[in-house]
């Protein structure tokens, strides 16, 4: 496997390359020569074991820990709603989920800190339409529809509400630039 | 009260939804998989919580990554102190954990062990750009650095990784068709 000059060049290339996607010269290379392309292969098949590793998803209890986090919450915090939700009837429900939602704000959202939404604009990330309607004077809403056809979550929020970041009161620390590891 | 019940599951759903997330941002912080699970519950419970604090849902999701990292950055600082007293043998008994025994037993152990040697930064790097694909740039300002560090990055643990499975692991190219 380690007999072709160009095999260090494998060991940067971008994923798509060494799938022998793309047009480029090492693409073709790779198409081409049998050392490089057992070597890609088990570059990508290492990714798809990094994938397969990382998304196993633990020994996490969930309910145990709404369980534990609620009677905190419910003590310390009788007073401002920041959630409320709604039974919602079955057409109201988009077939996508929350972690639709999620998974866009990942991919397409984290980078966008400029993008302050508009003031009483409604954010709806799944539905089309949106037979609900709140009023919530000064108070954005967003409305997602959760995996649970009962569950419908309103979020209202406020224009500068992440400017609390990281502040959790108690929480982790406050966000640095750069820090160990 | 028909209200609060109301709370509780759509928090339940969140929460449901979140510790997917954050189980493997814990995961790539962490590089063990019982130190994933206690970090994934510490940041679930910070976040429930704390729902006066949750930002708009477009920024949801950074805002919990980093809450995330920054509870990892507390747990290795925590760790700092303690360690000049442990016992040395004790500091390299990561555990491979569960991931370890799903399918491909050895194999998966092996790649996380190969994962788990990866600097911290790297092997976010390497996890949000190469294996989820979000775009360098945008990893930056997730990660509050320059997109030239986030190459730099990727660039070095795609060399890392990749030298150790040829050097070490060439059968893995008979596990890909
Ligand atoms: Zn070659």
């Amino acid at each position: 496997m380690s007999r072709c000059a160009r095999l260090a060049e494998l060991l940067t290339a971008e994923p798509d390359e060494l799938a022998a996607r793309t047009g480029s010269d090492l693409a073709r290379h790779i198409r081409e020569c049998p050392h490089c392309t057992t070597a890609a292969r088990a570059m990508l098949a290492a990714n798809d074991g990094f994938r397969e590793v990382l998304e196993f998803p633990g020994r996490v209890d969930v309910d145990a820990v709404l369980r534990k986090a609620h009677t905190a919450t419910t003590r310390s915090r009788p007073g401002r709603r920041a959630w409320f939700t709604v039974p919602a009837p079955a057409r109201v429900v988009a077939a996508t989920s929350l972690v639709a939602a999620f998974a866009v704000a990942v991919a397409l959202k984290m980078h966008n800190q400029a993008d302050k939404p508009l003031p009483n604009k409604q954010w709806t990330p799944l539905a089309e339409e949106q037979p609900v309607l709140v009023d919530a004077p000064g108070y954005n809403v967003a409305v997602i529809p959760t995996t649970n056809p009962d569950i419908t979550i309103f979020w209202f929020f406020k224009e500068n509400d992440d400017e609390q970041d990281v502040d959790l009161r108690g929480g982790p620390p406050a966000v640095g630039t750069d820090d160990a590891g | 009260m028909r209200a609060r019940e109301g709370d509780d599951a759509a928090l339940a759903e969140l929460a449901k939804t979140s510790a997917r997330f954050v189980r493997r941002w814990a995961l790539v912080q962490m590089g063990d998989a019982s130190e994933a699970d206690d970090l994934t519950q510490d940041v679930l419970i910070r976040m429930i919580q704390n729902t006066d604090a949750l930002p708009d849902p477009t920024r949801f999701a950074p805002w919990l990554y980093r809450v995330t990292r920054n509870a990892a950055t507390d747990r290795f600082r925590r760790r700092a102190r303690w360690r000049a007293d442990a016992d040395p043998d004790d500091l390299v008994s990561a555990s491979a954990g569960p991931e370890a025994d799903a399918a491909g037993g050895e194999l998966m152990r092996l790649l996380h062990g190969l994962f788990r040697d990866l600097p911290r930064r790297q092997r976010e790097v390497f996890d949000l750009v190469e294996l989820q694909g979000i775009p360098a740039n945008d990893v930056a300002v997730l990660l509050r650095i320059r997109p030239a560090s986030v190459r730099a990055n990727l660039f070095k643990a795609r060399r890392n990784l990749r030298r150790r499975i040829l050097s070490d692991h060439p059968e893995l190219a008979e596990e890909r068709p």
